[in-house]
């Protein structure tokens, strides 16, 4: 898999979000996001999704122009900013939901992602009772569940607690082999240095600085 | 995008605001049932034992909650049906673009065929909403009255020949019964699709529940006011409505269609999802 980032500017009313980006990312790394609040990372990330339109440029996905020649990567996998469920449904019925949109995966696969993060799938508490570490757990295993070729996860270890970090850390080193592309953002710099071996610095919506982390991912 | 439609089709109609709405209406529909059927029964019975050999037996195409609108029951009905239709599902694309849940549906299928999916099935859910306890009503009438062909001269059918589809009421009042049935249907549907393009510009839930109703009662006072009470929806939802003939009925469906449906997808469409 191979993303190309061209010329990307997204203006979002009159305020340039991000700016005149270029940036290849290929599979088989992981790729970590790091930058201010407000530098434009996760802006970037919902762009390389789809879920924004640039105002200029254009994000690739093997050859495919997004918001022309397909709407959203094929087999991606997204937690954006927070995990986005249905509150009257618990974790289980929330996952069955979203995957029965494209229905690639079995009800075993959805309580084997949830047991992953750390989550009971037979849980019947409904997803506004949720604690603020279980909707994001819950929001991981709905991003790994389908066993996307790219997985984009914004701020990951947000609210979780040590043993679920390192569930989280592993499942990610689990899913990074040659095709897959992970892109992950975050403020741990330790975190990023651990996980990522590629580290992309936004600032202003500008790309000011790509790093190689030599790491055995 | 058939995936999608079953999804949400099954949200809706195992959610708990459909059955609130189905319920609110199935209460009224019981308090018109018991206030209406055992008058009507105990007046045919009298008729049958010839105490008024000269009357009308009343049957169930005149006496079910959408057959008029005198009765309070009735007209509370047929006053809150834009509720009764945004109830179920109105909210729930507020729900979606607020919760975030639509960042996992658009990676997942393209946008047109969520907002195509969400369009259909608020419509579904808002005709069923306010059909389904319709259709109880009438199978209760149907259950302890005849079902007979209404006579022309009873005023009490309250339907008049000048009224729209009175020929057909007074030759086969089954069709008559379908026919305004399904009108219903289709402008409750839309009553429902009416709150998802407001949901765009809405910061308030409760916003897209109470805006088609606005415009139920703003637009009907308007066409009644400027004396042209053939576009009034109020006019023509109620079977005893006097005003509207088929054109304004597909007019004013053709409408509410398009008010719906073009701002919502079209700016959905273009809109980022934040």
């Amino acid at each position: 898999m191979k993303i190309c980032i061209e010329n990307l500017t997204k203006k979002i009313s009159k305020n340039v979000v991000l700016d005149n980006i270029n940036l290849d990312l290929f599979g088989g790394n992981i790729y970590g996001f790091v930058g201010r609040n407000g530098s434009g990372k996760t802006m970037l990330m919902r762009a390389i999704c789809g879920l924004i339109l640039p105002s200029q440029g254009c994000v690739k996905i093997d050859d495919k122009i997004i918001g022309k020649d397909m709407s959203f990567p094929p087999n991606a996998g997204v937690l954006i900013e927070y995990p986005g469920f249905i509150s009257s449904y618990s974790g289980f019925k929330n996952l069955k939901i979203i995957s029965s949109i494209q229905k690639k995966i079995s009800d075993e696969d959805i309580r084997k992602a949830m047991i992953e993060v750390g989550l009971n799938p037979d849980e019947k508490k409904n997803y506004r009772k949720y604690s603020l570490g279980m909707k994001q757990k819950l929001g991981i295993a709905a991003a790994v569940m389908e066993n996307p070729k790219l997985l984009i996860l914004d701020e990951p270890f947000n609210a979780l607690d040590e043993e679920s970090v390192n569930k989280v850390r592993n499942i990610i080193l689990e899913k990074s082999n040659e095709d897959n592309i992970i892109i992950i953002s975050c403020h741990d710099y330790e975190e990023i240095n651990m996980l990522c071996n590629k580290i992309i610095k936004l600032d202003s919506g500008k790309v000011v600085n790509i790093r190689e982390n030599f790491i055995e991912v | 995008m058939l995936n999608l439609i079953k999804t949400e089709i099954k949200r809706n109609f195992t959610g708990r605001w459909f059955w609130l709405s189905v319920i609110i209406s199935g209460a009224l529909v019981i308090w018109y049932s018991i206030d209406r059927i055992p008058f009507c029964v105990k007046s045919n019975l009298m008729i049958l034992e010839n105490s008024y050999p000269d009357d009308f037996l009343e049957i169930s195409f005149t006496n079910w909650i959408g057959s008029h609108n005198i009765y309070l029951q009735q007209n509370i009905f047929y006053l809150i049906i834009p509720f009764l239709a945004t109830i179920p599902f109105g909210k729930s694309f507020y729900e979606d673009l607020n919760q975030g849940l639509i960042k996992n549906i658009c990676i997942r299928t393209p946008k047109k065929n969520y907002l195509i999916s969400k369009y259909i099935v608020v419509f579904l859910s808002g005709g069923c909403a306010v059909v389904i306890p319709m259709i109880f009503s009438f199978m209760i009438s149907s259950a302890f009255l005849p079902t007979m062909l209404p006579e022309v001269s009873y005023v009490y059918t309250n339907i008049f020949p000048i009224y729209k589809w009175s020929n057909i009421f007074f030759e086969n009042p089954f069709v008559y019964t379908i026919l305004y049935g399904i009108t219903v249907f289709i402008f409750s549907g839309f009553f429902a699709c009416m709150s998802l393009p407001i949901t765009y510009f809405s910061s308030k839930s409760f916003l897209p529940i109470l805006f088609p109703f606005i415009i139920y009662i703003v637009s009907s006072m308007f066409f009644e006011l400027i004396d042209m009470p053939g576009f009034s929806l109020r006019q023509i939802l109620t079977t005893t409505g006097e005003q509207g003939t088929t054109m304004t009925v597909v007019l004013l469906a053709i409408s509410l269609g398009v008010f719906s449906f073009i701002p919502f997808y079209f700016i959905g469409v273009n809109n980022d999802v934040l």
